[in-house]
């Protein structure tokens, strides 16, 4: 449902300033900054995650303590009960968000969920970013069958059912990973989450590029470059791609925030991240059949991901007022 | 102008042709998805998998295959792998909790987003438009099923004021469809009506502008209802069509995790279901369904801008 | 475009797109009006509602789920069933449409029955003895989930279905007399149990030669299915004309009917058989932990926990490495603790070394070869031996389902052959492809989940997995791929032998072997939840071994 608003933003004008002028425009707005600085945060917390697994917390992701007991004397408990409900936080460096059914400390998987959860989340926004900017030139430069060809590839994968389309690639891919060729990735890898994620997007991308360039293409100073006999690849690189930087630069965090969102679906249903390794996304999933007795597994890893996206999204409308400050971006559908 | 239509209308025959090829080919893909391994159960022998594939034509060349399963599709006799059932007969039983899903999200999330937004761009500045945006920022930034889980156990769970699971007709008894699909509905519409409030306000903040609005302005009325009658029909128009493709999307099963989670036993829970157990008919189906609802309301939404917006000339189509 | 033509298209664009919710909005109540919702009967003998995870095409030839089986059960009686009472008793074969157990000469190769006289269908049409000819045929050409035990144990069944001949020759019936003689390929002393088997329960001779799923054929029994919605319910309402028949030994059942109605949550389920707004429901696998402290607290007296004869292990493949290895497989014997299983199935669990279940025939009375089962891993013992055999650092990928709570036990397991000193890691396959992948040799798996529920009382039902027959190269039962000498001679001189003291004897004694060589570690035996609302008797309400819930003692509390 995300894709409503970067369907919304897009096939706009271009941005009116410049990416150097909408940086430091947006470096002005305080609330912005902030966001951004929480984003930064939860990155280099979500980066730390080995330190904090191996001194503090003494456990790693995966390593299981099912049978396991906490505390001493008489406060000593059982991690996981007999009955199997975990146990809730405990505010000290051992579990101290909990424990998950397979007795994993919570904390630590949060962080070291949240490193998948960006891995994905970042490496799935570059491949869109490229694909699309790629795909959009070319429609929009070479025109002709080019476009049209190109035009009609994204109109497929724009009416494709997003989520059916990534479940359908993600399930296929889980069981077997792909081969192509001598390069072979598992089906564990976290690169295929971020494929499928990546490839998703880029229509939403492509189409508003395709755009700009239609009318950047129609300028002068390219007319003349092209009479002068200038080839296409370098005319693209000095004066087309420029003039695009700033739709990027506003692009770029709404294409992160969607693409985090859709690798926590994804994980939610099973087919991301693969168990037992954590992301959000399949944390949340694990948590939903144990919200009424043991909370904590549905709140921990919703409250991450969605202050995450908050802050993404946050540094992303300071971005679009930077860029826009006077709203002129159109909206239309396509 | 017509001709415009009947472009549209055969390129989206093309795209819906080519998402079928596209499913089809995803599935073939499946290492050791064999249909009938799976079909053949537990204690299955060699023979009875040789036997269901021939029955079920599983030896024939992909292209046959393919053109067998259009063909009973059309002719609405396509059954599914795993429990036999015809499946546009299952997706029609879906869809009465599905279609209710889509309108009442709809309706829920056109009021709240035009509530928001139009408040928003009125105290544009001020206070409450601070606090409305962060709250709006907070909404589309959170996905619908983090939200559904969450109201779900604060109103179903520990409060006990809603139902947690299932759909109920709206023939069969109105009152408890209402409140079976209150959470679904607001798990749905808080996210869109996020992004749509701050788009609307937006939208509204830059015709404002407009020289009509001047106008008006001159003639002593108030901003907000300089706002809400001038200014609020012509920024709804982007919005509008944004809002068919939500639809479309819902329609079309879009809702899988949130149909799942309440149990509403909708086309979303159904498609679902057959990706996890790999069963490629309802797959098909489902999609081809999905993929046409969007093309066809994308097109009819197209067609209303083109028609409402004379600046808009289809040279980039 | 003027202003009024404008106005006019905003118009009809409004009015269109209301026209389209509003046609939508009626198609949604006519697809509702089309599912004839059932007045509820609430005649003397009362409803229930039964809430399960899924079901099967409730053809009685066709669906093989142990949902579809108990309904099927008190609906379509075959020519033998199982005795309705709780426990070991309920095991036992009595007859059902036949008149009496069947005769069995010629060395163990030939049965012979006889049908009753004047048994009647629930449409009133009399039943024949070639009714039974005609369902075996069904069974094997709607590719029945328990056909390959046609296949294996009847002559000519195997020709039949591949299309080599048009009826199965071992079967003979005569309508006249009500004689059906069957004959066997080999002696298979567990034969008579696949004849009670809800697959060969008898429907008419009329039944066409395809999947009845959706409107199932008449049957005999107290019950008859109605108002089928696949993927979503069916009403299980009684069958009048049973009750005239008087079978000995088959209740006619009490609730004048039962809605089976699918809800795939479990969690959701449990809580509304607590808050009683159902009858009853069947969990897929087991309770969820959420709710069994709930329904300790506030339900105790309207639930149990039920032994069955279903076994939980570990499966190693040992044609490869590293559980080719004797001394692979016990370290893991000695590192995996049970009660870790126990607690992800909410207590569930009998934890036990044998493969032959608790109370089932065969389970030996010796201590288990490696330490009591619910006693403490010894991690540091399995390591070593792990060292010693130089198997360290090997990688081994271990297979489970991707369900809960099957994908936290292969959690476990990973991380118990990682602390071992494997280099493990998980794979998670979907429910529906996890057996047929798995019992796939060619992908060289090593280890794996898996569980399995006995179809009949005779240890052959568990050791056909490890039967060295069963391999082929695409698909083999026998996942271990297990071909060892002494396993197999024994197996082929106890399979055609009935149940004596003696050739019980004999199987626990193998048991014990199997146990020593640890091919599977078993984790234990399932313990099957039974929960009801507080309308239903529990305290009259039978759990069949086989069959779990028999739906025709169920009654309202007076």
């Amino acid at each position: 449902m995300s894709e409503v608003t970067l369907a919304a933003v897009g096939d706009g004008g271009e941005a009116v300033n410049g990416y150097r002028l909408t940086l430091r425009r947006v470096a002005r707005n305080r609330p912005a900054v902030a966001c951004g600085c929480i984003f930064l945060i939860v990155v280099a917390l979500c980066l730390a995650a080995p330190l904090f697994a191996s001194h503090l917390a003494h456990t790693g992701p995966n390593d299981e303590h099912l049978t396991g007991t906490i505390g001493s004397g008489s406060h000593q408990r059982y991690i996981v009960s007999l009955t199997g409900i975990p146990i809730g936080p405990t505010w000290h460096s051992h579990f101290f968000l909990g424990a998950d059914p397979n007795g994993r400390d919570v904390f630590v998987r949060l962080l070291y969920g949240g490193r998948a959860s960006l891995a994905v989340g970042f490496i799935a926004a570059a491949i869109t970013v490229v694909l699309a900017s790629v795909v959009g030139v070319c429609a929009g430069y070479f025109r002709g069958w080019v476009d049209a060809v190109l035009a009609r590839l994204l109109d497929l994968m724009w009416a494709y059912p997003v989520v059916l389309l990534a479940i359908a690639i993600g399930t296929v891919l889980a069981v077997g990973g792909i081969s192509l060729g001598p390069v072979k990735v598992s089906g564990g890898s976290l690169l295929l989450p971020a494929l499928i994620i990546g490839v998703v997007h880029i229509p939403y991308l492509a189409k508003p590029i395709r755009g700009q360039v239609f009318s950047i293409r129609e300028r002068e100073y390219i007319d003349a470059a092209r009479l002068l006999g200038t080839g296409p690849l370098r005319i693209i690189y000095a004066d087309v791609l420029p003039n695009l930087a700033s739709t990027l630069v506003v692009f770029a965090p709404l294409i992160l925030a969607n693409s985090i969102l859709l690798e926590a679906a994804l994980s939610f249903l099973g087919v991301g991240v693969q168990a037992p390794n954590p992301s959000w996304g399949n944390m949340i999933g694990a948590g939903v059949a144990l919200i009424s007795r043991a909370p904590h597994e549905v709140l921990v890893p919703s409250a991450a991901l969605v202050a995450c996206v908050v802050s993404i999204n946050g540094f992303g409308e300071g971005l679009r007022e930077a860029a826009d400050p006077h709203g002129r971006l159109e909206l239309r559908a396509k | 102008m017509i001709a415009f239509a009947f472009r549209r209308m055969f390129g989206s025959a093309l795209v819906l042709a080519a998402v079928s090829v596209l499913t089809f080919l995803i599935f073939e893909a499946i290492p050791n998805g064999d249909p009938a391994l799976r079909m053949a159960g537990q204690n299955a022998t060699p023979d009875t998998i040789a036997a269901i594939r021939r029955a079920w034509g599983f030896d024939h060349p992909i292209w046959r295959q393919y053109l067998t399963m259009m063909r009973k599709i059309f002719d609405g006799s396509v059954i599914s792998y795993s429990d036999q059932a015809n499946v546009v007969q299952q997706i029609r039983r879906g869809l009465p909790a599905t279609i209710s899903l889509a309108i009442g999200a709809m309706v829920l999330l056109a009021l709240i987003s035009v509530t928001v937004g139009t408040i928003s761009a009125a105290r544009a500045g001020r206070v409450t438009d601070r606090i409305l945006t962060v709250g709006s920022l907070v909404g589309f930034s959170t996905p619908p099923y983090v939200v559904g889980a969450l109201i779900l156990y604060i109103f179903g769970y520990s409060l006990h004021i809603l139902p947690t699971a299932g759909y109920v007709g709206i023939t069969a008894h109105p009152w408890a469809w209402f409140t079976h699909l209150l959470l679904p509905w607001i798990a749905l519409a808080i996210p869109v009506s996020g992004a749509s409030a701050r788009i609307l306000r937006a939208s509204l903040l830059e015709n404002i502008h407009e020289d009509f609005v001047r106008t008006a302005k001159a003639k002593g009325l108030s901003r907000t209802r300089v706002m809400i009658r001038h200014v609020l029909r012509t920024s709804l128009i982007p919005l509008v069509s944004l809002w068919g493709l939500d639809f479309a999307a819902l329609l079309g099963g879009g809702a899988i995790l949130i149909e799942t989670i309440f149990n509403l036993h909708g086309v979303g829970q159904y498609a679902a279901g057959s990706v996890q157990a790999l069963d490629v008919p309802p797959i098909l189906v489902i999609t081809m369904y999905g993929a046409f609802a969007v093309v066809v309301f994308s097109a009819l939404v197209d067609i209303l801008y083109a028609v409402l917006d004379p600046r808009i000339r289809l040279t980039t189509g | 475009m003027s202003k009024a033509s404008r106005r006019f298209v905003i118009a009809v664009g409004v009015i269109g797109v209301s026209l389209c919710l509003a046609a939508s909005a009626w198609a949604a109540a006519r697809a509702e009006g089309s599912d004839a919702s059932p007045r509820a009967a609430a005649a003397a003998g009362g409803t229930a509602t039964l809430l399960v995870g899924a079901f099967q095409s409730l053809d009685p030839q066709v669906g093989f789920l142990t949902t579809n089986s108990e309904a099927e059960y008190v609906v379509y009686t075959p020519l033998l069933t199982f005795a309705h009472k709780s426990g070991v008793a309920g095991t036992d074969l009595i007859p059902g449409l036949a008149s009496a157990l069947p005769k069995v000469t010629n060395h163990g190769l030939t049965y012979t029955l006889t049908l009753r006289k004047g048994l009647k269908y629930a449409d009133g049409s009399a039943a024949k003895a070639s009714d039974f000819t005609h369902v075996v045929e069904r069974a094997l050409k709607l590719n029945w989930g328990g056909d390959s035990f046609l296949t294996a144990d009847i002559v000519g069944a195997a020709d039949f279905q591949a299309g080599k001949a048009d009826r199965v020759a071992g079967i003979s019936a005569n309508d006249k007399t009500g004689k059906i003689t069957i004959r066997l390929i080999q002696g298979d002393s567990a034969f008579s149990n696949i004849l009670a088997f809800t697959g060969l329960g008898l429907v008419p001779g009329s039944t066409p030669m395809t999947d009845q799923g959706a409107n199932p054929p008449a049957g005999i029994g107290a019950y008859k299915i109605v108002n089928v919605v696949p993927g979503q319910g069916f009403d299980i309402v009684k069958n009048t004309t049973f009750p005239k028949l008087h079978l000995p030994g088959i209740p006619t059942g009490h609730l004048s009917q039962i809605k089976v109605s699918v809800v795939t949550n479990s969690l959701t389920a449990g809580e509304q058989v607590l808050n009683n707004q159902a009858d009853s429901f069947d969990p897929s696998g087991v309770i969820q932990p959420a709710l069994i402290d709930s329904i300790k607290s506030q339900a105790a007296d309207r639930f149990r926990a039920e032994p069955s004869p279903a076994v939980q292990y570990l499966f190693f493949n040992t044609s490869i490495p590293p559980f080719n290895n004797k001394a692979a497989r016990v370290a893991v014997t000695y590192a995996f603790d049970r009660g870790a299983v126990q607690r992800l199935e909410s207590g569930f669990l009998q934890p036990g070394c044998y493969i032959l279940p608790v109370s089932f025939p065969g389970h030996p009375a010796k201590p288990c070869p490696y330490g009591k089962p619910t006693a403490a891993p010894n991690i540091a013992k399995a390591k070593a031996m792990i060292q010693a055999a130089h198997l360290d650092g090997t990688p081994v990928t271990a297979y489970a389902q991707a369900a809960d709570p099957y994908q936290e036990i292969g959690a476990y397991y990973v991380s118990v052959l990682n602390q071992l000193g494997f280099k493990a890691s998980l794979k998670l396959l979907a429910a529906s492809i996890y057996y047929p992948t798995t019992a796939n040799p060619q992908l060289g798996i090593q280890t794996g989940y898996a569980s399995y529920r006995a179809d009949y009382s005779n240890p052959t039902t568990f050791y056909h997995l490890l039967d060295a027959r069963t391999i082929t190269s695409t698909f083999s039962v026998n996942r271990d791929q297990l071909n060892d000498a002494h396993l197999q001679s024994v197996l082929l001189k106890l399979q055609p032998q009935p149940l004596s003291a003696a050739v019980t004897k004999q199987w626990s004694d193998l048991d014990v072997y199997s146990a020593q060589q640890a091919f599977w570690f078993v984790i234990g035996y399932t313990k099957s939840p039974e929960f009801f609302s507080n309308r239903i008797d529990i305290k009259k309400a039978i759990f069949s071994q086989r069959y779990l819930a028999d739906l025709s003692s169920w009654q309202l509390k007076k």
